[in-house]
């Protein structure tokens, strides 16, 4: 256009030239004010000769022009008319011509904290550019007038006019607030970290934000009812194998379940429980085999990529603290079901009456509780009917568990305090943290210390980059005090004025009383205990990471990784001499000749001592290849070695009659066992072993993954890795089994051919893949162990596993298929993914054909399938100052055993939940009972079915086949979910996470009559709910007393369906209300923000399915009580 | 930069090109290790509780022993079967211990195998590693031999070819393809094992260990395999072979009668230390002395002859029970010694025609079986 006009007009222009004297530079000699810079170029024509041909089109939008001086020459004119005007003017001379061009524009985008916002796409006409990772842009042309657009996922459309001024200000772009706890999601694998909007695969991940709603100690707390897929299994029985926690159910049977956790680019080596929640900047969940197959081998449960907080660019000092106070509650005695002092009473005395005690009371020593002894006393006519009576009474109106909540158990109370300090500049940056928790538990002589430190620092150059790390985490426990063990819940534990009582352990404490002449003080009593069983466990956690990264080429940037932790845990228990145990293994050891009694162990304490070292080094070395975009293709590649290195040794030694001051023990006689005095068909060792081992892991793992997209609206990606191991081996083709992964995601609505106004977007996402998991117990060699010497005296060596040169990683495959979609306004964001599993290799005992010569082979013979959906829903509402966030989650999570030869047939080998007895078409956690036929009317017992009568044959039916039991149900949820729901109003924020858990099973535990001293244990609260009369049957199933009871008339009751309840349930997680006090506080306060926030965690259950009162969560522990915390977290 | 960034790429390859074979093959656990010594080999086949105890069906089937009614009740019905003759042996879901145990020894007989041919191609003890080699196929073919006495029918040089024996395991490959071989093959191992075993087995008895196999042993074995098969000469010629290297006989004139254990485990006249399966299985036999000897047989001992004594203890009702064995405990002896070796050679040459030398080897015998001033 311009060029046009210049051809045009060059005649008319020359008439000016030549009008124009030469001489001195000529001026102006005129002001301006206000005045349009058509006016200023027409006096620039008159009076110097200087024309142009500025399109007015260019010359519309620009604003007045102001100049108070006049006579200016030429160039201080077009100076003035530059800074004001926005346009780039220039002057040539030689053709006396002044010609304009738009002036570039420069800016930087922030988000509403100020930090930079990379990626943003900026656009002025048609004109777009993409901001760069410190947020600035450059556009080299832009019209004054012209409309500046900034878009980005997840962020506020901006659209500002350009003004004259030559740079922008910094323009911010809000986050959306519908995504504020999605924002910026680069998500990050361990590898690299990828803008979600790229990714094909399932993943979620937590924010700072969203972790910081929950106040806790260790991390796994705060992931609870926040993650679709994720559900916690607090119910464990202990030495169950039941894992932790599940990341979209169940992949193996006998392996680890548990997801792998990755802290900072390599699985965590350490117990995650120590790590810091405070430390934690965001974690990822990668739920499918796309998101989680290039962690290869150790990953068909799914990975938790946790990222700690590292050092920022271009950020002022900024210190952050935290403290925390929180108070729990006593863990509530008479929570657990168990015999109460005068239901005890009553099965004693008709245990006594049938004369179920007569062989204990014959023996002189056998364990009796005080109410057999009151009986026994009255019947040798050692006291009347009346005392017998006032000291029964007397007896069943101490329940133990008053003294043993009050001097065994205090509220408890935790401190946690955190400070961290983050700066940086363009070149350098600096995290560094500390923190330090103190925990007085809420048993009483048990306390809990952790320091931890976290400090990260790196430097950026062009394209060199260090990034430098290091950990450090000191724990100790101590605990001086152990719990009394006391087999019933009668009695007290120290008298009306406070002295420590004695009460009943090992031997029968009237023949102890008895004994008392000869032997030294032989009484349990469980409050002098203090401070003579001293258990101190200490953790060290040390360790760094370095890395350093390079531009190498255009698009290729290498970068090697290493890190190094050394683990060290000290157990040690000190019992002294005149600790319980110590003692009572001295004295039934003793000899006793006429009244004498000559010690066989000499006096001494038992010493234990536990020792861990580990040291873990990871390395790796990774390529990356990013093109960024380029038109309509962006293809990003990444592709690495790496190897890591385990050496555990542990060492551990108990030995008796340690001298702490010198540091030597006698040399005793350990081999031989020293009979009881008492009853010499007992006998006891000198505690005495001295163990050591070393365990040694070595992986080396290929990597691979790329990602491509295509016009922003189709994605693929593919990853591969291949493990190589110390663990598999010997056949190379078993050595490296490649695991892969492929994935593809269509943004549908980006395509021309779908318009739907009201979404804003939607994506459909597919992904297949296969993962691993590694049992480490197993080995592909041939494994033997020391075995005793033969008569011979020559060590052996048996064969614990015979060579299996076929042995491989398990194998998981998953498909994976996934809507997400999201209205316009975003207020409602919805994910919907659907997943097939298919597990196969799985390692299990298989039974080998007897010529083999061993009976049992783990091998890779099982097989498994599963499938659900993972629902989420999220939605964000404003109602003048509120904003209502909620995020519903609803999982389905089924698993099924596809192929295993089970040989176990006995009916009763598949009730005892603590074994895992997979068997083809259940899951692999599955409830098992005897099908119930009633009470017998008649007399109270239990009836089941034999061969499908009603029968009363316990041992038939409890060793029967597996006919004989009915299929319940799966013992871990098979649906799950978690709501979510955050109210803010203006400074006022209050959070709530509630979890429910459905669709299985527990079994709680029963009356055992046959074993009345465990009556401690679970399950004796429905002893008044027994059946004691004709027609009871119908209002119970808690079968009659009986003493002399067929052998398994207990198991058959305990194991049937009579005993098994549903689990489901609802509980409220927790709740938080915070309230930022800034402004209460003075204006020139160095402090950004100060937040207060109280906080109630372990609330309860608010619904559940089982009619009993027990909490499915803690059947086999007293319930965590609630707590309450209250806190502040300030920004300076 | 590029520099540094090279440098970085030699520092960071130089770990994964190193030592990776070694670091792969590093052994993952101490307490549980991977058997890769001789030391780890010689604990293997020195483990008695496995080798030391063979089958016992063939001994509750002769007709040594008489089991009452009331004992016989108390057994388990396998054991019953067998000492009734009775057309079906395991009638009920029981293990087959008989069976069980030798493919276990043979598990580890295997390993040891494979494991020792490893080491010789790199270790220069070979006399020790010979040595372990010889006891690992020895014991193979024990295991062997015992298996087909119970499982395969007898030897017999018409049909030995088409009869069915034993499944033969000779690797530690668990997807060995196994099937029943022929009785010909399962002898054809047997002898094969035991060849391989006398030219690797050291020529003296090692009377600390006879636990341990060696020439003579393996020798003897062999005579006994040929006398199962009915192949007098080479019986004989095995025999031979084995007294020619070691010929002791222990004196029962120095043994203790009185004692309720007359042999120690560690004696002169034990090639190689077996006996019975221990446990539950024959604890009414033994242990509660349920097996009663014959009594025809006891009335084979004419006075004089020490052998009862020893042997036997005699119950107030005239019954006797066996008092235990060369094995040194209860149990019957199932192993080798010398005293089998000259009864083979007397039985070969009676079989053969050569009474005269047949009754020099029985007479050699009961030199050391009577009381001195009587035979």
């Amino acid at each position: 256009m311009k060029k046009n006009l210049k051809m045009v007009v060059p005649a008319l222009l020359l008439v000016y030239t030549h009008a124009v004297a030469q001489g001195p530079q000529p001026k102006i000699p005129r002001s301006y004010y206000q005045d349009s810079v058509r006016k200023v170029l027409l006096d620039i024509l008159k009076y110097t000769g200087y024309g142009n041909v500025i399109d007015n089109a260019l010359l519309r939008r620009t604003k007045t022009f102001t100049c108070n001086r006049d006579s200016l020459t030429l160039p201080e004119l077009i100076k003035e008319l530059n800074k004001q005007v926005q346009l780039d003017f220039s002057i040539s001379d030689a053709d006396k011509w002044i010609s304009a061009e738009p002036k570039g524009i420069r800016g930087k985008v922030v988000d509403e904290k100020g930090m930079p916002a990379p990626g943003v796409t900026v656009q002025v006409d048609t004109i777009s550019v993409r901001t760069d990772e410190n947020g600035k842009y450059y556009i080299p042309r832009a019209i004054f007038g012209s409309v500046l657009v900034l878009t980005a996922v997840s962020r506020h459309r901006v659209t500002i006019k350009i003004n004259q001024r030559q740079d922008m200000p910094d323009l911010v772009m809000r986050v959306k607030a519908s995504d504020l706890d999605n924002v910026n999601v680069v998500v990050s694998n361990g590898y690299v970290s990828v803008p979600k909007d790229r990714l094909t695969g399932s993943f979620n991940f937590l924010n700072r934000k969203q972790i910081d709603r929950t106040i806790s100690s260790s991390i796994l707390p705060t992931m609870q009812g926040k993650v679709p897929g994720f559900v916690f299994l607090e119910n464990r029985q202990s030495g169950s194998s039941q894992p932790f926690a599940l990341i979209r159910g169940i992949s193996t049977i006998f392996s680890n379940a548990s997801p792998l956790i990755i802290v900072d680019n390599f699985p965590f080596p350490g117990n995650i429980n120590d790590l810091n929640p405070n430390d934690v900047e965001s974690i990822t969940f990668l739920k499918d085999a796309a998101a989680a197959s290039i962690w290869g081998a150790r990953t068909a449960n799914g990975v938790i990529v946790i990222t700690t907080k590292k050092g920022a660019y271009n950020k002022q000092l900024q210190v952050e603290c935290n403290t925390s106070f929180t108070f729990s509650a006593r863990p509530d005695q008479w929570n657990m079901p168990q015999l109460g002092p005068e239901d005890f009473l009553e099965v004693e005395k008709s245990l006594y009456d049938s004369g179920y005690y007569n062989v204990a009371l014959f023996t002189d020593y056998a364990l009796v509780s005080p109410v057999i002894e009151i009986l026994h006393q009255y019947d040798s006519n050692k006291i009347s009917m009346q005392e017998r009576t006032d000291r029964l009474k007397a007896l069943a109106s101490y329940d133990i568990r008053n003294d043993i909540n009050d001097r065994f158990y205090r509220p408890g109370f935790i401190e946690r305090y955190h400070v961290s300090v983050r700066k940086g500049s363009s070149k350098l940056g600096y995290y560094g943290s500390m923190g330090y928790d103190r925990e007085k538990a809420a048993q009483v002589w048990t306390s809990f210390d952790r320091i931890t430190t976290n400090n990260n620092l790196f430097y950026k150059g062009r394209s060199f980059e260090l990034n430098g790390t290091l950990t450090g985490i000191f724990s100790r426990s101590i605990n001086d005090q152990p719990l009394p063990q006391i087999p019933y819940l009668i009695g007290r534990l120290a008298d009306s004025a406070g002295r420590p009582v004695a009460v009943a352990a090992d031997v029968r404490q009237l023949y102890k009383d008895q004994m008392s002449n000869i032997l030294p003080d032989w009484d349990y009593r469980p409050l002098d205990e203090l401070h003579k069983n001293k258990l101190t466990q200490k953790k060290s956690f040390m360790g760094g990471s370095l890395l350093a990264r390079d531009t190498v080429f255009k698009y290729f940037t290498v970068s090697l990784m290493y890190q190094f932790f050394k683990i060290t845990e000290k157990l040690e228990n000190d019992q002294s001499p005149d600790s319980y145990a110590a003692r009572d293994l001295r004295n039934k050891t003793a000899e006793i000749n006429n009244g004498v009694a000559n010690f066989t162990i000499p006096k001494g304490g038992i010493y234990t001592r536990q020792e861990m070292c580990r040291q873990i080094e990871n390395s790796r070395l990774q390529i990356n290849y990013d093109r960024g975009d380029s038109g309509f293709i962006r293809i990003a590649a990444l592709a690495g070695i790496e190897s890591s290195k385990t050496t555990a040794d542990t060492f551990s030694l108990q030995v008796y009659g340690w001298e702490k001051d010198r540091g030597n023990f006698p040399q005793l006689n350990y081999a031989d066992a020293y009979p009881f005095f008492y009853n010499s068909s007992l006998t006891a060792l000198i505690p005495y072993y001295i163990d050591k081992n070393r365990a040694f892991d070595y992986y080396t793992s290929i990597f691979g993954n790329a990602g491509f997209t295509y016009r922003d609206r189709y994605s693929f990606s593919v990853s591969g890795r291949i493990d190589e191991s110390n663990l598999f081996g010997v056949k190379a083709k078993q050595k490296r089994i490649p695991l892969a992964s492929a994935g593809v995601k269509w943004e549908i609505l980006k395509d021309s051919l779908f318009t739907m106004n009201w979404l804003s977007y939607v994506n459909l996402r597919f992904t297949a893949g296969t993962n691993g998991n590694v049992n480490t117990s197993v080995s592909a060699y041939t494994i033997a162990e020391r075995a005793p010497e033969n008569r011979y005296g020559v060590p052996t060596v048996g064969i614990i596993n015979p060579a299996n040169d076929y042995l491989r990683w398990e194998k998981s495959s998953m498909f994976n298929i996934g809507l997400d979609w999201a209205d316009k306004g975003r207020h409602f964001t919805c994910s919907f993914e659907y997943y097939w599993r298919r597990s196969d290799y799985l390692l299990a005992p298989s039974f080998q054909e007897s010529t083999y010569g061993n009976r049992v082979l783990w091998d890779n013979v099982a097989a498994l399938s599963g499938k659900g959906f993972d629902l989420s829903l999220n939605t964000f509402h404003t109602i003048r100052d509120i904003k209502v966030r909620n995020g519903l989650f609803f999982s389905q999570a089924t698993n099924k055993v596809t192929r295993y030869e089970q040989t176990l047939i006995r009916a009763n080998q598949f009730t005892d939940q603590r074994f895992v007895t997979p068997r083809v078409g259940f899951p692999v956690y599955n409830l098992y009972a005897f099908k119930w036929g009633g009470l017998d009317p008649a007399n109270g017992d239990p009836r089941g079915y034999l061969n499908g009568e009603l029968s009363k044959n316990y041992t038939a039916i409890v060793n029967g086949s597996t006919d004989n039991l009915v299929n319940i149900g799966s013992t871990v949820p098979v649906f799950f979910g978690g709501l979510n729901s955050v109210i803010t109003y203006k400074q006022l924020e209050l959070s709530a996470t509630f979890t429910g858990r459905f669709k299985y099973y527990f079994r709680r535990s029963a009356i055992s009559y046959a074993d009345p001293l465990r009556v401690k244990l679970m399950g004796q609260y429905d002893y008044s709910k027994r059946w004691q009369r004709t027609g009871d049957e119908e209002n119970t199933t808690v079968p009659s007393l009986k003493v002399w009871t067929e052998e398994n008339r207990d198991f058959f009751y305990a194991n049937s369906e009579a005993t098994v309840e549903k689990a489901d349930q609802i509980r409220l997680q927790e709740v938080k209300i915070s309230y930022n006090i800034r402004k209460w506080l003075p204006e020139n306060y160095p402090v950004r923000s100060c937040f207060v926030y109280i906080y109630a965690s372990n609330i309860g259950i608010i619904w559940k399915a089982n009619k009993s009162g027990i909490d499915p969560d803690f059947l086999y522990r007293f319930p965590i009580p609630g707590s309450c915390t209250i806190g502040a977290r300030f920004e300076l | 930069m590029k520099f540094v960034s090279i440098l970085l790429l030699i520092i960071a390859v130089t770990p994964f090109a190193c030592n990776k074979k070694e670091l792969l093959e590093t052994r993952p656990n101490d307490a549980a290790f991977v058997p890769t010594t001789a030391d780890d080999f010689q604990g293997m086949l020195d483990d008695e509780v496995l080798f030391g105890q063979n089958c016992y069906l063939t001994f509750v089937s002769t007709d040594e022993i008489y089991i009452p009614d009331a004992t016989l009740g108390s057994l388990r019905s396998s054991t019953r079967n067998a000492y009734l003759w009775n057309q079906k042996i395991f009638d009920t879901v029981e293990p087959v211990t008989d069976w069980d145990q030798p493919y276990a020894q043979i598990l580890s007989a295997n390993e040891a195998i494979a494991g020792v041919a490893k080491l010789l191609a790199k270790e220069d003890d070979i006399p020790r590693l010979n040595a372990l080699l010889g006891d690992a196929y020895f014991k193979r073919a024990f295991s062997l031999y015992n298996l087909a006495q119970v499982f395969a029918p007898p030897y017999d040089l018409q049909t030995a070819a088409t009869d069915l024996g034993i499944p033969l395991r000779l690797t530690t490959d668990k997807k060995e393809k196994l099937f029943r071989a022929t009785v010909e093959d399962t002898y054809s191992q047997i002898i094969s094992d035991l060849k391989e075993a006398t030219q690797l087995l050291p020529v003296s008895v090692d009377s600390l260990h006879p636990n341990r196999s060696s020439q003579p042993a393996a020798w003897a074995l062999l005579s006994r395999v040929y006398l199962s098969m009915r192949d007098y000469q080479q019986a004989a010629t095995a025999a031979t072979h084995c007294l020619n290297l070691y010929d002791n006989l222990i004196d029962f004139n120095q043994l203790n009668s009185n004692s309720s254990t007359p042999f120690n485990f560690r004696n002169k006249e034990t090639l190689y230390q077996s006996k019975i399966m221990q446990g539950n299985i024959v604890a009414p036999l033994f242990l509660a002395r349920g097996a009663i000897i014959e009594p025809e047989l006891i009335k084979l001992y004419q006075p004089g002859d020490l052998r009862t004594a020893i042997f036997f203890t005699i119950k107030s009702n005239g019954q006797a029970t066996l008092k235990g064995s060369l094995f040194g405990d209860i149990y019957p002896f199932t192993g080798i010694s010398t005293a089998e070796v000259y009864l083979t050679l007397a039985e070969c040459n009676a079989r053969m025609g050569h009474t005269e030398v047949a009754l020099q080897y029985v007479n050699n015998l009961l030199k050391n079986r009577w009381k001195t001033n009587q035979f």
